[in-house]
């Protein structure tokens, strides 16, 4: 891992010669520093602010708003994963992406070869602000005006129905995903989950009979599990997370509530690790039975470096 | 009394009826199944993992080999997502010319269905005639894209390449001659008594049951739940045609059948539609090269050959996805292989399977 690529800095917009392994980022975030045109000069006020303000020297790296001026093309991109890969003895960063490594200080890769601990304060900001409608709402109000959704009577009606029904702290967040044709997402508390679900879906006017899609996640921090519902009687879409911690993830199972969740929640749990409580048959789907690991982590390390 | 004892079938990854490397670990009673266990994972490539990695273009491949059979709409399946994400309006040429190819798609998903499953019921020859008519359809993919199956022909933005001269005639051409086979194959198939006494009233189920189960695309409307993403929450350009959704009460095998023969129909009167009003423009909107989301999350679901296919990306705002996530319908609509097999012998239950229509490079992903 060369640092002293990192610190020869000249502010060029296509630093395709030096690229640490550490990714374009840093350099592209310095050149985007010096440009203001495009869109990129709202992402790299963003990508500054976003990571607390680091030094141009180091690059607001993380925040990927910056645009990198002249672009990469495929064979750059193949290029530098090469370099990585063979830059680090490790498994080849299979754990965390090659792209997240950008930043010395900011950068937290669970790295074999090195001790220093990086903090990944993006993770909780980003599951928060996956939920709210995006933090730094301010630089996207060019191109979102800030105008309630139109789904916000229908989510307000919904939080206060579950609020009556299940009292306060059941539901920690609520919001309108505006980048997601405005989709409602709830955030519920993991012990009262199975109920809510049950309500959710035998409620008359609700009815969220069809489970879509369950979604593990793994922020660093916390695991989380999105459920995506649809109502065909009421055509309403809604997204509901359940937020769960890293060490021992589990979930309440709910598959007395939608039979369809069996095999979904047998993979998150094959893939990530999440534990299901009350599933009938919880083991794994996709790979064998004597794996070792949930390959999906940001922090799996496969057995075979070569791979 | 006589004594019975459990048989133990292992339907193995290597058979020519599982439609792929599944394995069915079957327990029978007699000729009577009691217990079936699907073992997948024999095609898991980790193609979310590695999404991980690659930036938003160079997953597009990745998405062709998931249902390798409908690739057009696995592409449309993840470009509709980051295009979501991302705010982009699509030019409407490119447009129209993504309606026409994946409406091609679905007719040619459906064919495979078709052949490959009169074969499993053990009439030989339609495999042929269905296969015949998807030559046509992957010859002009070919012509328009360069691949027969794995297309990678969606970009975020657009498509990739434009339709070359006398491109769309052809596919006009087509459209008449496959209508005319449908009705063809229904001479053929439909009709026939030993096909209709095993296709009646076997894997019925209720709708309840297929919604319990997230059954979706023609499971799910084999039961009379009339929910086709196109119609709706209609995405790209779909409330645009006139084309209807193909339902039926019965809910058995024989129901399936004849509503994919009827969705053949209605996307051919899509592409028709979409040939006659396609407009001349740009195949592809300008993005920049280094595609960047914003970050948040999006979750879009389209419908696929084979049901709700969706695409769940959470994006961190770098080029390439924190998370990717792709709900397959095949994955989901096999659930309910086992619940419907017990007490059929194995004839039928060859035919259960076979009508779910499942493709196990997207049940395993």
């Amino acid at each position: 891992m060369s640092r002293e690529e990192d610190t020869k800095r000249a502010p060029q917009p296509e630093e395709k010669a030096e690229r640490a392994p550490a990714g374009q980022e840093e350099k592209a975030t310095a050149a985007a520093a010096n440009e203001t045109g495009e869109a990129g000069g709202a992402e790299a006020a963003r990508g500054a602010s976003e990571a607390g303000g680091a030094s141009e020297a180091d690059g607001a790296s993380e925040t990927g708003g910056a645009r990198q001026a002249g672009g990469t093309d495929a064979g750059e991109v193949t290029e530098k994963l090469a370099r990585e890969r063979d830059g680090k003895p490790g498994a080849g960063a299979r754990g965390t992406t090659a792209s997240q490594v950008d930043d010395p200080e900011t950068d937290k890769t669970p790295r074999p070869q090195t001790a220093s601990p990086r903090q990944e304060a993006k993770a909780p900001a980003r599951g928060r602000a996956a939920g709210a409608p995006r933090a730094g709402a301010g630089k996207q109000a060019e191109e979102k005006p800030e105008k309630p959704s139109p789904k916000q009577p229908w989510l307000d009606r919904l939080v206060g129905r579950l609020k009556e029904r299940f009292g306060e702290g059941v539901v920690e967040e609520a919001s309108i995903n505006r980048l997601s044709q405005d989709r409602p997402t709830l955030v519920v508390n993991k012990e009262h989950w199975l109920e809510v679900a049950r309500f959710l879906k035998e409620d008359p006017e609700l009815s969220f009979v069809y489970l879509s899609d369950i979604v593990g996640v793994d922020y660093v921090q916390y695991m989380e599990v999105v459920y995506h519902l649809v109502s065909i009687a009421h055509r309403e879409h809604l997204t509901v997370k359940v937020r769960t911690d890293r060490e021992e993830p589990s979930v309440p199972s709910v598959v007395s509530v939608w039979a369809g969740a069996n095999w979904q929640e047998r993979e998150a749990y094959d893939l990530l690790g999440i534990r299901f409580a009350g599933h009938p048959d919880l083991r794994r789907i996709m790979l064998p039975e004597d794996w070792v690991g949930h390959p999906l982590r940001k922090d799996y390390e496969p057995y075979d470096i070569e791979i | 009394m006589i004594r019975t004892e459990e048989l133990t079938l292992n339907v193995g990854p290597q058979h020519p009826s599982t439609h792929g490397v599944l394995r069915l670990v079957v327990t029978l009673d007699g000729e009577r199944i009691t217990h079936v266990e699907p073992v997948v994972g024999y095609l898991h490539r980790g193609t979310e993992k590695l999404a991980e990695d690659l930036n938003f273009t160079q997953i597009i491949p990745y998405t062709d080999r998931m249902d390798y059979l409908a690739a057009m709409l696995n592409n449309y399946n993840l470009v509709h997502a980051v295009e979501t994400l991302m705010g982009l309006e699509i030019p409407e040429r490119a447009e129209y010319l993504r309606v026409i190819t994946m409406e091609l798609n679905r007719v040619a998903s459906h064919l495979v269905w078709f052949g490959t499953y009169l074969l499993d019921i053990g009439a030989l020859s339609p495999f042929l005639f269905a296969f015949n008519e998807r030559e046509t359809i992957l010859n002009l993919f070919n012509e328009l894209c360069g691949a027969r199956l794995t297309y990678s022909y969606m970009r975020v933005g657009g498509v990739k390449w434009d339709a070359p001269e006398g491109w769309l005639e052809k596919v006009a051409q087509f459209v008449q001659r496959m209508r005319q086979k449908v009705d063809e194959f229904h001479t053929l198939v439909t009709g026939n008594e030993i096909f209709l006494s095993r296709m009646r009233g076997v894997g019925k189920y209720d709708a309840e049951t297929a919604l319990a189960f997230g059954l979706s695309g023609v499971n799910l409307r084999c039961t009379g739940v009339n929910y086709d993403i196109r119609k709706f929450k209609p995405y790209s350009i779909y409330d645009r045609f006139d084309f209807e959704v193909p339902l039926s009460e019965e809910g058995d095998c024989y129901a399936r059948y004849m509503l994919r023969l009827e969705e053949i129909r209605q996307s051919l009167r899509i592409v028709e539609q979409a040939v006659a009003q396609i407009p001349d423009g740009p195949i592809m909107a300008k993005v920049p090269k280094m595609l960047r989301p914003p970050k948040g999350e999006v979750f879009t679901s389209i419908e696929g050959a084979r049901g709700e296919l969706g695409c769940h990306i959470v994006s961190d705002g770098k080029d390439r996805p924190y998370r990717i996530k792709f709900r397959r319908p095949s994955f989901v609509n096999l659930q309910i292989l086992p619940k419907l097999a017990v007490g059929l012998s194995m004839s039928d239950f060859v035919a259960v399977l076979g009508a779910i229509d499942i493709v196990l490079g997207e049940v395993d992903g």
